[in-house]
């Protein structure tokens, strides 16, 4: 039984990296990432308005 | 540029995987200690039956621990794809506590998880169970530095705002480490856990109970249960309590909304039991009120105010004022760093610099908003007050349901009774999804509660998110549910198939069947 379990977790522990991996990839990884710098903060928080947010 | 679908989206994707991440936490914090408990006794009395329930229960933390594990990265993975503002902006503070937890805490814990699983026969009895008990550190650990980073979201101390770099920067590193937000959420958050951890030992033990299997290690799991949980359950709501106060002191607006206050009372406020959350009219209809109650526990005196959320309203329109004179000295500082009026007028006001950003919603000239546009950001600092409402009675109402049913049960324990009722036993196994219910409310009261916020106070959630397309979100989002949702399936099948296999008790003389529980 034992034996039996730690493939099974073993298994679904693989299959749960690849899946993370993949989205890691595909969404997160620094490709996808904005450069926010000091600057962009700036502008962000204290000159040009964000656009589309007015209700 | 910011589209408010893309933040809504952030805000779902990081909800969603935030609370499927804690359905594998409060049992992996509660099962640690219990199996550390189990394992004391087998240690103290050299009976064999207590090691089996140790490895037993062991197999389940496993599943739940391997299943659970990485689940929680894929929140780091947003924080700077779709929070990079938030990122940049707070994340030499918040960045801290995480980075040690995974350090210092996680580490401790999967270096236990692997001595408490391989270590069984190539140890002493004294060196597993300190690893045992050290993996249950590890875990408990983990929480607090968790609940460092997320109080400080609530209450954020020990941290000032530097124009020159453009980002919130640690003063005193022992503010952010004992805040008071901090410290009464990690209790309160670590005992519902325990009591996550309880019912499971609970439930399934009752289910053996029900089918004659393994009744002798399931009436000393259950007794183990009855009283860990008891203590837990009552841990949970004397804990609360106190976060109920910090909130009253730090998070007022945040309470009044749980209350669905709208106006300051004479002290001591009453408490609303039940009662219709009207947003429109800002009444409560239909309301059952508990005279002084709630001003004795938000303010713990008879004398003190719980201010109402019109009158906070109020307040926040002054501190949008007070905001805007900081947001105006920080564009003079901008351009002339040296100037010494606009730097003392920001320093007056920079605590309120937050508030002035909420009209980012409404103008691109904060300096010039007018009394409308004021108007409208301060009644932006309310939360959703009827889901609030309504979800904190619920988890209050589950909470006092679990110190009934622990102490029922350790009634019984105590009179060698447990399973000599079918309903309690039924009772018992039915109730198995409940503390995750609540937990999850609990979280969704802390976080839904901070809103407008994502650093309370400090950054509005509008402001927080990147410049991604809604597509990107909504494509990662599907991602995740598949992946999660594939995931939560393998964790049922594998709990569900190794609880019907049962504990192996390869060395204890506990009969395996016996009749089953009395209807």
């Amino acid at each position: 039984m034992r034996m039996r379990l730690r493939f099974e977790i073993a298994f679904a522990l693989a299959v749960k990296l690849a899946a993370l991996t993949v989205l890691y990839l595909l969404f997160f990884a620094p490709a996808h990432r904005p450069e926010i710098s000091a600057a962009a903060v700036a502008q962000h928080l204290y000159a040009a308005p964000p656009q589309g947010v007015l209700r | 540029m910011i589209d408010p679908g893309t933040v809504e989206l952030s805000r779902l994707q990081f909800g969603l995987t935030a609370m499927y991440h804690f359905l594998f936490v409060p049992l992996t914090i509660g099962l640690s200690v219990l199996l550390a408990i189990m394992e004391s006794v087998y240690v103290m009395t050299g009976r064999t039956i207590w090691r089996d329930m140790t490895r037993f229960w062991g197999v389940l933390f496993g599943i739940n621990f391997a299943m659970g594990v990485a689940t929680g990265i894929t929140m780091e993975f947003q924080f700077g794809t779709n929070w990079a503002y938030y990122s940049q902006y707070v994340g030499d503070i918040f960045g801290a506590p995480l980075a040690i937890e995974g350090l210092m805490a996680f580490f401790l814990e999967a270096t236990f998880v692997g001595l408490f699983f391989f270590g069984w026969d190539k140890m002493s009895k004294v060196g597993h169970l300190t690893a045992t008990w050290l993996l249950a550190l590890g875990t408990n650990l983990s929480a607090l530095w968790i609940l460092i980073a997320n109080g400080w979201m609530q209450h954020p101390v020990g941290a000032a705002f530097n124009f020159h770099t453009m980002r919130m920067e640690v003063t005193s590193f022992y503010d952010v480490l004992f805040n008071p937000v901090a410290q009464a959420k990690f209790v309160h958050t670590v005992s519902a856990g325990y009591v996550t951890g309880a019912m499971f030992v609970l439930a399934i033990s009752a289910w053996f109970l029900l089918r004659g299997r393994y009744p002798e290690l399931a009436k000393r799991s259950m007794t183990v249960a009855a009283s860990f949980g008891l203590a837990s359950a009552l841990s949970v709501v004397v804990l609360g309590d106190e976060s109920g106060y910090t909130a009253s002191q730090n998070q007022k607006m945040k309470l009044a909304a749980i209350e669905a206050d709208w106006q300051t009372e004479a002290p001591p406020a009453s408490f609303t039991v039940f009662g219709f959350p009207d947003v429109k009219d800002r009444t409560t209809r239909f309301a059952i009120r508990v005279p002084w109650v709630l001003g004795l526990i938000a303010t713990r005196s008879v004398d003190e105010e719980v201010p109402g959320i019109v009158n906070l309203v109020a307040d926040n329109a002054q501190r949008i004022k007070r905001g805007i004179a900081a947001y105006g000295a920080l564009e003079t500082l901008r351009v002339h760093p040296d100037d010494t009026a606009a730097n003392a007028a920001f320093m007056t006001n920079e605590r309120n610099l937050g508030y002035a950003l909420l009209l980012k919603r409404y103008t691109d000239k904060v300096v010039d908003a007018t009394p409308a546009q004021i108007e409208k950001a301060a009644w932006d600092t309310v939360p959703g007050v009827a889901a609030l409402f309504w979800a904190f009675r619920f988890m209050v109402a589950f909470g006092f349901y679990f110190i009934a049913l622990f102490a029922f049960a350790f009634y019984l324990s105590a009179r060698r009774r447990l399973d000599r009722h079918g309903w309690f036993l039924r009772l018992a196994l039915w109730s198995l999804p409940l503390p995750w219910l609540s937990s999850e409310l609990g979280w969704f009261v802390a976080e839904y509660g901070r809103q407008p916020w994502t650093i309370d106070g400090v950054l509005p959630t509008f402001l927080s998110a990147s410049s991604v397309s809604a597509g990107t979100v909504w494509t990662s989002l599907l991602g995740f549910v598949v992946f999660y949702s594939a995931l939560a399936v393998v964790e049922l099948y594998l709990m569900v198939k190794y609880v019907r296999i049962g504990p192996s008790l390869g060395s204890s003389a506990a009969p395996r069947r016996a009749a089953p529980a009395a209807e």
